[in-house]
């Protein structure tokens, strides 16, 4: 993947964002649409019940209101129908018999009517005669009769008791001119002709109001009379206030002027009073709700109406000390109220019985059902709320555990990958060919920074290190080696057989010392120990180094060191093949030499050239083919030879031997010096041929007939002595020089050059690939071979890979670095 | 994932209408690392064909995928995201004639990435040095040599570390020395994972990589063919 990339392809948007809306938005949503449901329940139930109870309310007022306009019909039935049949019997007798007939009437309908207060008679002639309730005696009633004079007149008072049968006392008083036919109640009855009623008048007793109705008749001698009574208010007001509606319903009776005829809550208002006609009146400012139920009526005439109320601060503010006490508070507050009003016959002058009640009197069980309905509904949120989130979390839940298992199987898809491309290269079972996907494929499988794999020697002595591989790196190791008087603890693991998961290698005494030997070079601290078992025993083990997965890859890593083990079973018939074929070889030819002896007879010897180079060093070609080459067909050039197994060694020296000419001639006593040691080396090991050119030494062995295994080997080991002499000698001549050895093991054609000094030269990929394998050693002053060398020398050298490379005319090859000898 | 399979050409038979390709399934797995040289007897079917593996020719069956994503599958801006992940030599050039090679070669990183252009521009001048170009090329392509255009068309592939690279014949006409820089970074490539298509109208071309090769293969008229030349 490019770095950087600013959309990653891997990642769908559209998806992570439905994954959101699945997992968080639809419980949301859920949620969201369950408190839609429940409060549009909730509300559509308050409303309908509400609706409901309004209209059972107007029914019950309706019927309330019905009954109420009957008592008051009835309570006023003694002004209408009483004072009818009195008016109608007063003006049928003779009228010498009217004051008696009125006297036995007033007095019989003040015992049996309570309401009835006074009653009056007076002529067009001015007598006048009343009889009335005597006020704090209940059983007493006062008659009094005009008596005209010349002085005013008097009044003859009579207190009787209520039968009438006994005079309590009498007296006189100064009448002051009363003249009946000048009062209110004598003329407008006379102007209207008719049953009329006057306003509202404090009683005498100022403890409630009355009426006064008046009926004018002609007697029989056709005078003109007119017959009045009072009527108190005091009872029907009481009546009013018996009546339980609600705790703020409101009956009040009103005359068609708008004065306050009767209200349960007048009984209050006059008591200690003064008392003024327009008090009763009705006034917005101080009693505002009924001031608009009464303003709804004259608008819409009878029947229910209901009308809302805002809070108006003003009210109660404006009003003066007299119309302060009758501030009906209980009806200032805001709100919906219902008014149902009737008018009464025309007979009580049309007065309007108004009921006034707020709603909330009826509804208000349904608000406070309706709250209760909202605490449930709030409580069904709070559980569904709960249930979105348990299902949120359930969700998350979810999706890590998809995660989780995605995780595994894409854990247990990659060791089937690498067990199955481990297991389909051949390389992994031929022990002639380094096996690196062992270490590389365990070590990215298991994402851990090292895995290697060694070996323990037949003495069961020492541990060798075949392979590893680094991941940070990326890069090919070995060479490494321990005896186990290094690593007494960790051989105890190893013979114990069972795989053993370190933590911190540094604190564990079983690794400890392997830590500071090995895992202390690149700082790991984890190690899983996998032995490696074969037929006898422990033959090996696997080391993997820092894997997050420390605990959970026992299996895969024994899987590998089954396959290790294979390998390694595969090495030993290897080994043990090639050492019956060695000995069978060293029984046919005895000029080939054994590994063991090859430095006190070798067939490339330096000293033998000098005697005859030509013929006695050249091999005859035409003996045998290499890689399905015929050298036979170079027999006819004669002047040259293909040597099928030519070991090659150069050394490419930098600012050494090819500085400039001033320097050179400085250097040349060193460089004498150097080739000293270096001849030294190469008649040690029997090398053919050593030649210095440039800033090139090189060394060839093994120009002979048949290919000499000998040869490379004893190569190898001049090149690591030859190592060490150049690493010790350089420093010394105070040249800053850095180096590079490089060798290949291949054919070569070979000639020799001039007529006098012969000059021997070789030609072939050989030449130019240990020269390539030198130059690119420089930087650590290497030892670097080819694939061919490595093959040939792997077995008694100890090599790290370098990787493989695209070399130009050559292909992709393996370069190697020789580590040290075995 | 290892050996993670990169390109997944299952049963896909292109559209008749907008492909010059045999009208037959084509079937292909390409693994991480793995090299595919396919022998073609024309160019433009091999720009077909790498046409197909980038998603970019409608299939009438089958699917194409790449690193598990199926291209039919996907939208903008994600099929242009992942085609960004594909380092690709274009035989017919692919060069935007108004801007300098420079600027085409790092233009497809600077539209997929948002590396510093500095580090983009070291990147190409690395690249540049090994297939033999001087710098950066700050000629219009009309006015670059051949060669130097298909050394450029080298550096534009391999810049940003591509998962997949789609070569329709790299270096056919051109001399040895585009070769072996190639081949060399192939081969660094493929050792990191990379894949690589190659399209050739000679499999000899390719001797010298042969090691690296994993499958041989040729387009006929019964679709792609493994050939077996080792």
């Amino acid at each position: 993947m490019p770095a950087g990339e600013i959309v990653d392809p891997t990642q769908n948007p559209v998806n992570r964002l439905w994954r959101f809306f699945l997992r968080i938005g639809i419980p949301i949503l859920g949620v969201i649409l369950v408190s839609f449901v429940v409060v549009g329940v909730t509300l559509h139930s308050y409303h309908t019940t509400k609706a409901g109870i309004s209209k059972l309310s107007h029914v019950i007022l309706r019927t309330e209101q019905s009954r109420i306009s009957e008592e008051v019909v009835s309570y006023l039935n003694p002004a209408t129908k009483g004072g009818g049949l009195a008016v109608e019997m007063l003006s049928h007798i003779p009228s010498e018999y009217k004051w008696g007939m009125f006297y036995s009437y007033a007095m019989s309908s003040l015992h049996r009517t309570k309401q009835a207060e006074s009653f009056y008679l007076a002529d067009g002639d001015g007598r006048f005669n009343m009889i009335e309730r005597v006020p704090d005696h209940p059983n007493q009633v006062r008659v009094i009769t005009l008596i005209p004079d010349k002085k005013g007149g008097r009044f003859y008072e009579e207190y009787r008791s209520d039968n009438g049968k006994k005079i309590v006392r009498s007296e006189y008083k100064p009448a002051n001119a009363y003249d009946p036919r000048l009062r209110a109640w004598y003329q407008t009855a006379v102007e209207q002709n008719k049953l009329t009623w006057s306003s509202p008048v404090l009683l005498p007793t100022k403890k409630g109001l009355a009426v006064t109705a008046s009926i004018p008749f002609l007697d029989r001698d056709g005078k003109r009379n007119v017959f009045a009574m009072n009527i108190s208010l005091q009872e029907l007001t009481k009546f009013l206030a018996s009546i339980k509606l609600s705790n703020n319903a409101r009956i009040i009776i009103i005359d068609n002027t708008g004065h306050i005829i009767a209200s349960p809550n007048l009984l209050t208002y006059f008591v200690g009073n003064e008392w003024n006609p327009q008090d009763s009146k009705i006034n917005p400012s101080v009693n505002p709700v009924i001031a608009r139920a009464y303003d709804q009526f004259l608008t819409q005439g009878s029947g229910v109406h209901s009308f809302k109320m805002e809070k108006n601060p003003d009210v109660g503010q404006v009003q003066d000390k007299k119309s302060k006490s009758i501030v009906d508070k209980q009806m200032q507050a805001s709100g919906t109220y219902i008014c149902v009003t009737s008018v009464l016959p025309e007979s009580i002058q049309k007065w309007v019985v108004m009921i006034v009640i707020p709603e909330k009197d009826f509804s208000g069980f349904v608000a406070s059902g309706a709250k209760q309905n909202l605490l449930f509904s709030l409580l069904v949120i709070a559980l569904a709320a709960s249930m979105a989130g348990l299902l949120i979390y359930q969700g998350h839940r979810m999706d890590k555990l998809g995660l989780r298992f995605q995780h595994i199987q894409n854990v247990v898809e990659q060791e089937s990958d690498t067990i199955e491309m481990v297991a389909s290269s051949p390389e992994v079972f031929d022990p002639r060919n380094e096996a690196l996907i062992l270490t590389e494929r365990l070590c990215k499988l298991v994402s851990a920074h090292r895995v290697s794999i060694w070996h323990i020697s037949q003495d069961h002595q020492s541990l060798i290190c075949n392979d590893i591989y680094n991941r940070h790196d990326d890069n090919h190791a070995g060479g490494y080696q321990y005896s186990t008087s290094e690593l007494p603890y960790f051989f105890k693991v190893l013979d114990s057989g069972e795989t053993v998961t370190v933590s911190n290698a540094e604190q564990d005494q079983r690794t400890a010392d392997l830590y500071r030997l090995f895992m202390s070079s690149i700082s790991t601290r984890s190690l899983l120990i996998t032995p490696v078992l074969g037929k006898n025993g422990i033959i090996g083990a696997i080391l993997v180094e820092d894997t997050p997965y420390l605990y959970n890859i026992s299996h895969i890593t024994k899987i590998f060191a089954g396959l290790v083990t294979m390998r390694f079973m595969a090495a030993q018939v290897e080994f043990k093949d090639s050492k019956r074929q060695q000995s069978q070889n060293t029984e046919k030819n005895s000029s080939v030499q054994n590994l063991e002896s090859f430095n006190n007879n070798v067939n490339d010897d330096l000293k033998k050239i000098d005697k005859d180079v030509y013929r006695d060093y050249l091999v005859t070609p035409g003996q045998f083919s290499k890689n399905n080459q015929k050298f036979s067909q170079y027999e006819k050039q004669g002047d040259q030879t293909v040597y099928p197994a030519v070991a090659m060694m150069n050394i490419s020296f930098d600012g050494f031997l090819s500085s400039t000419i001033e320097n050179t001639v400085k250097l040349i006593d060193p460089v004498k010096n150097l080739v000293i040691v270096l001849e030294e080396i190469a008649q040690k090991y029997g090398i053919f041929y050593v030649r210095i050119m440039g800033g090139h030494l090189i060394a060839v062995t093994g120009c002979s007939k048949e290919p000499d295994f000998t040869a490379p080997i004893r190569l190898a080991h001049a090149a690591i002595d030859m190592r060490e002499a150049c690493l010790e000698l350089i420093p010394k001549e105070n040249v800053a020089s850095s180096f590079g050895i490089g060798i290949d093991v291949g054919s070569a054609i070979g000639s020799w050059f001039g007529k006098e000094a012969k000059t021997f030269a070789l030609w072939g990929p050989v030449v130019g690939m240990s020269s390539l394998m030198a130059s690119m050693a420089k930087d650590e002053a290497n030892i670097q071979v080819t694939q061919e060398a490595y093959e040939t020398l792997k077995n008694d050298f100890l090599f790290r890979s370098r990787g493989n490379f695209f070399i130009p005319n050559k292909g992709v090859i393996d370069i190697f670095v020789l580590a040290g000898r075995r | 994932m290892v050996d993670k399979i990169l390109l997944n050409i299952d049963n896909a038979k292109p559209s008749f209408v907008d492909s010059p390709l045999p009208y037959t399934p084509y079937n292909l797995k390409l693994r991480a690392g793995e090299c595919v040289v396919i022998e073609t007897s024309g160019m433009e079917l091999s720009t077909a064909l790498a046409d197909l593996c980038s998603g970019i020719i409608k299939l009438d069956r089958g699917s194409v995928k790449f690193e598990g994503l199926d291209w039919s599958s996907l939208n903008e801006p994600r099929i242009s995201a992942l085609r960004g992940r594909i380092g690709r030599i274009f035989q017919q050039g692919g060069w935007v004639d108004m801007y300098p090679v420079a600027i085409n070669i790092l233009m497809p990183m600077l539209h997929h990435s948002s590396m510093d252009i500095e580090k983009l521009t070291d990147q190409a001048l690395v690249l540049c040095r090994i297939f033999g170009l001087p710098g950066l090329p700050m000629d219009t392509p009309r006015h670059m040599l051949p060669i130097d255009l298909q050394r450029a068309a080298c550096v534009r592939a391999l810049l940003g570390n591509p998962d997949l690279l789609l070569l329709e014949h790299p270096f056919e006409g051109f001399s040895e020395e585009l070769l072996y820089p190639l081949f060399e970074l192939l081969n660094t490539a493929q050792n990191k994972g990379v894949g690589v298509i190659c399209f050739t109208q000679q499999f000899s071309l390719w001797n010298y990589y042969s090691e690296r090769v994993t499958h041989w293969m040729q387009l006929q008229e019964k679709g792609l063919v493994s050939v077996n030349l080792k």
